[in-house]
């Protein structure tokens, strides 16, 4: 996932794609061990994913050479297009949104963070792949956008495909620091 | 050609790093002082531009100079700044400010976990590979200004 | 491939694996195992199921008893088969009804199937097609976060996998 040092371009380092699921399994099954309910560990999901999130974007930003979307729509297709296929190798497709445009979803046909996850009935509350929206939700604060970011289905509860949810909130604006005139 | 010295701000306005290689005239005034000065004036810079462009602009302002020397500016669409002073005889170099922020802050300071990232940067190696960077820029020249 | 599996090479990825296995490359499997078994390391069974109809402690019998025999062939020809990296141990021993057939994986975990022995039309090539996609899907089972390595398989996909190999004898 990390990119080479300061000489290359746009190349990536390859890693093994089950490594990385594996990686990632043994996190979550380690919180669901540290918590004791569900909800805690969707919560911690979301807190790393918006950490990793707030990092991610400018190396983002640094690879991708995309300026800044002029509204919710191109950032929509930035996410899914560009971001996605970057850090993840799918691109999911964009659909449902809503009339007044600040409202979409992205299908994941194949998330590569549940190969050989098969939830048990005791974590049936548990989102597994919280972090992406925590990620989401990081990387779109740095620029600017207030988002809310949840899963609708997922492929672990059974439903066909995995969809994330996202919402436009607010955008931030900047504001002169404190102390000055 | 030369470089006179160079500012790093976040998106709240702290200065995250300054460096300076050929200044001969210091501002006279603490430098927690000289980078709010600097930060304000940028921000009041940014916000006039855009303001007033006839034409809807996507990288807002990218350099202005004086008779002495020249302030280059660069910002992402997260919000960092980073501001570089040179000599009259360099041109564009967006391109430079832009591989500072990708080469150089992205790889030492946001891909480093033990580097906060809206308090000044301590990581020696960041500015270590950020003064190589900047001297073996083409029109850096110690000789010169 | 199977080897490949085993050993974990991370440049052949298992979607692949799965894809080659999905267009068919080898005919469909004649469903005809009556008992399917795995066996941890230190012999205890992780899985064990049989077709409804029959007794089912005659074939955790038949299982047990087997165990024995796959220690000995481990034994018995262990150097050799570590040097061809052969995991199927071919027939264990037959008996008046059925045939026992035993796989062991390069961690000591076993796979044993019962057979009936009337089922002349399973050639061996084809039991060890069947070991194979046992342990594909054993291994997909042991890369689930949640499966703590030694409990008791409960797996779906691993159970759909078992299922799909038995069919009830009448």
């Amino acid at each position: 996932m990390a990119r080479q040092g300061s000489r290359g371009g746009a190349e990536s380092k390859k890693m093994s794609s089950e490594l990385f699921t594996l990686t990632y399994g043994a996190l979550v099954t380690q919180l669901c061990k540290d918590y004791e309910n569900d909800e805690d560990v969707n919560k911690q999901l979301d807190k790393m994913g918006y950490n990793i999130g707030v990092r991610l974007v400018e190396d983002f930003l640094a690879r991708s050479n995309v300026g800044r979307c002029h509204d919710f729509r191109e950032t929509a297709d930035v996410i899914a297009k560009v971001a996605f296929k970057m850090y993840l190798g799918i691109t999911p497709s964009i659909t449902n949104w809503s009339p007044a445009g600040d409202e979409f979803s992205l299908i994941l046909e194949n998330n590569p963070l549940v190969d050989f996850v098969e939830l048990p009935d005791s974590h049936s509350s548990l989102i597994y792949s919280n972090l992406l929206c925590g990620v989401l939700r990081g990387a779109l604060e740095m620029v600017q956008m207030a988002v809310d970011v949840k899963f609708v289905q997922d492929t672990l509860k059974g439903d066909g495909v995995t969809e994330i949810r996202m919402k436009f909130i607010r955008r931030i604006e900047d504001n002169l620091p404190v102390g000055e005139e | 050609m030369t470089v006179h010295n160079l500012y790093i701000f976040d998106r709240n306005g702290a200065c995250l790093h300054y460096s300076e290689w050929n200044r001969k005239k210091q501002a006279g005034i603490s430098k927690e002082e000289e980078y709010k000065l600097m930060y304000g004036m940028l921000f009041s810079i940014r916000s006039f531009i855009s303001k007033m462009s006839p034409v809807d602009m996507k990288d807002g302002f990218l350099s202005f100079q004086t008779s002495k020397y020249k302030l280059h500016y660069y910002e992402t669409p997260t919000g960092l700044k980073v501001v570089m002073n040179t000599d009259l005889g360099v041109g564009n170099i967006r391109d430079v400010l832009h591989q500072i922020y990708s080469y150089i802050y992205v790889e030492y300071v946001v891909k480093n976990p033990l580097c906060s990232m809206n308090e000044t940067i301590q990581s020696e190696l960041f500015r270590n590979k950020l003064d190589s960077f900047v001297r073996g820029l083409p029109f850096f020249s110690a000789r010169a200004g | 491939m199977e080897s490949r599996r085993v050993h974990w090479l991370p440049e052949i990825t298992r979607a692949e694996v799965r894809a080659k296995e999905e267009k068919g490359e080898r005919p469909p499997l004649s469903k005809m195992a009556v008992c399917i078994a795995v066996i941890a390391k230190e012999n205890y069974p992780l899985y064990i199921k049989s077709v409804p109809t029959e007794n089912e402690l005659k074939f955790h019998y038949t299982v047990h008893t087997s165990l024995d025999v796959v220690d000995e062939k481990i034994s018995a020809m262990g150097k050799a088969l570590v040097d061809q990296r052969e995991l199927y141990l071919g027939l264990l021993y037959p008996t008046e009804d059925y045939k026992v057939y035993g796989y062991v994986t390069n961690s000591k975990v076993k796979f044993v199937m019962v057979v009936d022995s009337s089922n002349t039309a399973l050639r061996d090539n084809e039991i060890r097609s069947m070991f194979r996609k046992l342990h594909n899907s054993y291994t997909d089972v042991m890369c689930n976060p949640f499966y703590n390595p030694g409990d008791q398989i409960q797996s779906r996909a691993f159970d759909n996998i078992v299922t799909s190999m038995m069919v009830q004898v009448c």
